[in-house]
């Protein structure tokens, strides 16, 4: 693995624009970096996907773990949601897609740094506009890439849990462009796999007295939401989920994926596997020399704080009431000044891809830069 | 339980059964799309709840006039009040 320099196309931010993709600066800064790539080898992609379906295999026996002992209070979930937890867990209401944050630096095994289960985005990049980029500059390599593919094959199995006539609503923030990018992508492949999909912004979700309801007064089945379940449970509709009376995708299992108190509670079923670092809900011992104190409900690297010998980083923001956990420190590598993580992607629980993105900073952030990366089947790159 | 009532249950969870068997019958249903679901569409067992419609008589339910009516305008806003309010939607 490593890290290139790499010469932009001509118009470049026009190409880009054409995909649709018009926020690769964000916030005054550059969001989509193509004077860089990220080198890997065909033995490291097949590491990271093995890593990748292993994974997500312990997750899945974590939210078990969790559902059959009711750990309601330890997860931060308000007891009253267990019953519908559980319901949509047993019922196995289907996922389409979420995101394991990795360090990897091509030498060791990935170490899972967290997993961003309920509303992952840096999904169009990965899955298309990075593709673009290497059809035009690395024709004859290969990524790590079938999120496209397996996002359409994802749809078609939520249609067949479905009448064909069924609607998919997909609320999301339409100020935020990235979000809204996510969402219209989610629906563009449902609509590839023969779903209807109507969008509504998250504030205009509707509730008649009996159902979730559109702006035009249409009951809501299935909602594929960009907003995260441990905030619509505190909030003035989230009793109504609790009727049933709609499909969520995410579903509301997800909810002990995407909360951090997962990272002990892997540990704690599967204590050195080679892929988890050491995490707790109190600090100990175990953690060594340097850790990282996250917020349970944490978003966006807010609220992270990374301590060691003569090493020191926080990020502000707004989240850490409900509490935190601690994990054992483990370095992001760092190629030309640049931290650089791997988010990999899971699309209806299997391995799908890969997007690089890179910070100065060791936390990583909603607007740390996404970087292509390719492999070269069959050799190093 | 009065054989009214019975029936009418029985009929709603049957449509619903029906439904969730029979592809053929379900496109005949989409043209009624308010009908089409009265709980979760991933839930397969039988509906016996009230079945829950946007306001107006249910063609499958003869005694939905008499259950609580749905206000004619939705109720809006009760989803969002986090993000809106730290300038941050919570996708990451």
């Amino acid at each position: 693995m490593r890290r290139e320099a790499a010469t932009p196309r001509p118009g470049w931010q026009q190409k880009l624009e054409q995909l649709g993709f018009d926020y690769y600066n964000m916030d005054g800064k550059a969001y989509w970096t193509e004077q860089a790539c990220y080198a890997f080898t065909s033995d490291e992609i097949d590491q990271l996907e093995a890593t990748t379906e292993e994974l997500h295999g312990l997750c899945l026996k974590a939210v078990e773990y969790v559902v059959a002992n009711k750990l309601w209070q330890r997860m931060r979930i308000p007891p009253a949601w267990g019953d519908y937890i559980e319901q949509v867990w047993r019922r196995a209401d289907p996922t389409i897609c979420g995101r394991f944050d990795f360090a990897y630096d091509g030498t060791g095994p990935p170490k899972l740094l967290e997993y961003n289960a309920d509303t992952p985005t840096a999904l169009y990049e990965a899955a298309v506009v990075q593709w673009h980029w290497l059809k035009d500059v690395k024709p004859d390599a290969d990524q790590f890439n079938s999120i496209h593919e397996k996002l359409i094959e994802a749809w078609r199995g939520v249609l067949a849990k479905l009448p064909p006539e069924a609607l998919v609503h997909f609320a999301r923030f339409e100020d935020h462009p990235e979000d809204l990018a996510t969402s219209e992508y989610l629906r563009d492949t449902a609509l590839q796999a023969g779903l209807a999909g109507k969008p509504i912004a998250v504030p205009r979700v509707g509730w008649n007295g009996r159902r979730f309801t559109d702006t035009d007064e249409m009951p809501i089945q299935v909602m594929s939401k960009l907003y995260p379940w441990e905030w619509m449970v505190r909030e003035e509709f989230g009793a109504h989920v609790l009727t049933d009376t709609t499909a969520f995708i995410e579903p509301a299992w997800k909810m002990i994926l995407s909360n951090k108190m997962l990272l002990p509670l892997l540990w704690e079923g599967f204590p050195g596997h080679a892929n988890l670092l050491p995490a707790f809900d109190t600090q100990h011992a175990d953690l060594g020399s340097a850790f990282v104190k996250k917020p349970i409900f944490g978003r966006e690297g807010h609220n992270v704080t990374i301590v060691g010998p003569g090493l020191f980083d926080t990020a502000a923001g707004d989240y850490g009431s409900e509490g935190y956990v601690w994990q054992a420190y483990q370095p992001l590598p760092v190629f030309d000044g640049n931290h650089a993580v791997v988010g990999s992607w899971v699309i209806a629980g299997r391995p799908a891809g890969i997007g690089m993105r890179e910070d100065e900073r060791r936390i990583t952030h909603n607007n740390s830069r996404f970087v292509p990366h390719y492999f070269e089947p069959g050799g190093s790159p | 339980m009065s054989r009214g009532i019975k029936l009418v249950l029985m009929g709603v969870a049957g449509a619903a059964l029906l439904y969730s068997c029979s592809p053929g019958i379900g496109s005949g249903l989409g043209a009624l799309p308010y009908l089409w679901f009265l709980t979760n569409p991933f839930y397969r067992g039988p509906a016996v709840s009230a079945p829950a419609t946007t306001p107006g008589p249910s063609a499958t339910n003869p005694d939905a006039s008499k259950a609580t009516p749905a206000p004619s305008q939705s109720q809006r806003g009760g989803f969002g009040g986090t993000g809106s309010q730290g300038g941050s939607s919570g996708a990451s």
